[in-house]
């Protein structure tokens, strides 16, 4: 027997370092706490690892080389099917970059359970070898969430009562219904009423948010012009932007802005952002409010000259209770609510909002909502 | 309401007004507001309460809440049958939920407003009631 030769032992090298891969990945999949799947390239399970098994009901010998979105179904909230193509998995290869979703997984009984999913494609050279999903039950979760919900909800309404009997007997003492009250009584009532008003608009915030994270919020949908309902908003805060000295500008490229959307809380969406414009900016500065059409959506641009938001504060911007730092954000009362209602209220319109903003120059907010109404409307 | 009763009160233009709410402390606010006002008040703390009070004689107008114990506004929009139809009696919700289904509801069995209580205040209370009769058809 001759000892191997240079290239042999290189070659031998190699694959022990590879059966080392192998045997790394293996003990890395199969520590995952997670739920985990591996397919090859037409879709069929390869791998799954026990909390993936036991989250779903099935057995090993059920899923391996079974086709996967065929095996194991996939519903959305209101319990419909979600068709091949629109698979979280399908997309993933489709589109060759990972894709994460909250959906419900049919399980063997026939009962369904809710997942958080992560799946990325498994790409050599750019040709998807498989994919690799990674999910975990969220029922707890989302239990949590509707007794989260339902609490607040509880709660502001049992707070609005004795907040609305204060309101009465301030408003009694200051609107004349209980004899005449000195100018130095009068300024500390007014106070007091002011702190009060203040009260109810948290707790009406709290409301609307605990209702539109319970998914409460049905959206009615009818044909508004948007160039009326923005004229409308502007005419009633007209002494607002008045006492700030601001003036508002605006431009509409078509004289009629047509879309199917819910005009009540579209129109507080609107009201909130352009709030918010006047609220951030100095005195004696323009707003510019714009409108234009393309054949499928309603754009709405809103540009101010203010305080502007710092790059690392945009990804808190839309988050609950979020308030950020600026020059102005102590004196402007605010309950850090209307940037996270607003987003959802676009959201359930498939719309989308963005900004552009530079800190001491201004903002400007773009909301872009459909012109009309998809299947998918039809499914809530 | 007899012919004697109708003729008395729009002689005098005095309206009759019926709160019912179950908190005191709203209640007697609302009783203070009106009757200051000049208003004929009635105050009842639930839907029963309400109904006795107003078996014999209709009021001109009805403030009405809907989370009360014993019978809540539903039930007693669900139960009340004025005997006045002209003018109708004017039944206008105040609540603190704002519900679109229930909202809905109180329209469907006859209510002709709803107003959320957090946000009318002794001035803006008077006002919805002057608007209210001042609407009402003879």
């Amino acid at each position: 027997m001759h000892s191997p030769n240079k290239s042999q032992q290189s070659l031998f090298a190699n694959l022990l370092l590879l059966e080392k891969e192998q045997a790394e990945s293996e003990a890395l999949f199969l520590s995952i706490g997670d739920g985990a799947l591996v397919t090859d390239s037409k879709g069929r399970v390869a791998r799954i690892n026990k909390p993936a098994l036991d989250i779903l009901g099935y057995k090993a010998k059920d899923l391996i080389g079974r086709w996967y979105p065929a095996t194991v179904v996939a519903e959305d909230k209101a319990g419909t099917v979600i068709p091949y193509l629109e698979r979280p998995i399908t997309q993933a290869f489709l589109t060759g970059k990972p894709v994460s979703a909250r959906i419900y997984y049919r399980k063997k009984d026939g009962t369904r359970v809710a997942v958080s999913l992560n799946v990325s494609p498994i790409l050599l050279d750019d040709v998807p070898l498989g994919a690799i999903e990674v999910f975990r039950d969220i029922s707890q979760e989302i239990k949590l969430e509707k007794a989260k919900d339902e609490f607040i909800s509880l709660a502001s309404h049992q707070l609005r009562t004795p907040a609305t009997g204060v309101k009465q007997y301030l408003g009694i003492v200051l609107q004349g219904f209980a004899g005449d009250v000195t100018d130095t009584q009068r300024d500390m009532l007014t106070k007091a009423y002011e702190s009060n008003e203040r009260q109810l608009r948290i707790i009406s915030d709290l409301l609307k948010v605990a209702q539109v994270d319970a998914g409460k919020v049905a959206l009615r949908r009818t044909k508004v012009d948007v160039n009326t309902l923005i004229e409308d908003i502007l005419k009633e805060q007209q002494s607002v932007f008045a006492g700030r000295h601001q003036q508002i500008v605006f431009e509409r490229s078509h004289p009629e802005l047509l879309a199917y959307i819910d005009r009540d809380t579209i129109r507080m969406m609107l009201e909130n952002i352009i709030d918010n414009a006047s609220k951030y900016s100095p005195h004696h500065t323009v707003i510019i409010i714009s409108t234009d059409g393309s054949a499928d959506d309603a754009c709405i641009t809103v540009a101010d000259q203010g305080v502007g938001i710092r790059r690392e504060d945009r990804s808190k911007l839309f988050e609950k209770f979020s308030r950020l730092e600026n020059s102005m954000s102590l004196k402007v009362g605010g309950t850090g609510i209307g940037l996270y209602w607003a987003k959802k209220i676009v959201d359930l319109h498939r719309g989308t909002i963005t900004l552009a903003s530079k800190v001491n120059k201004g903002t400007r907010f773009t909301i872009r909502l459909p012109k009309e109404l998809d299947i998918n409307d039809f499914r809530e | 309401m007899d012919t004697e009763s109708k003729v008395r009160l729009m002689a005098e233009k005095i309206h009759s007004i019926l709160i019912v709410e179950d908190d005191v402390m709203l209640n007697e606010a609302y009783e203070l507001i009106l009757k200051q006002a000049g208003y004929n008040v009635k105050v009842a703390f639930s839907g029963k309460e309400a109904l006795d009070l107003i078996a014999k004689d209709d009021p001109h107008m009805i403030i009405l809440d809907l989370r009360m114990p014993v019978m809540d506004g539903i039930e007693f929009l669900k139960h009340y049958r004025p005997k006045t139809k002209h003018p109708t009696v004017s039944i206008v919700v105040f609540s603190n939920y704002d519900m679109p289904e229930e909202i809905e509801q109180v329209y469907e069995l006859g209510a002709e407003r709803y107003v959320l209580k957090a946000w009318a205040s002794p001035r803006e209370l008077l006002k919805i009631v002057n608007d209210t009769l001042v609407g009402q058809k003879a």
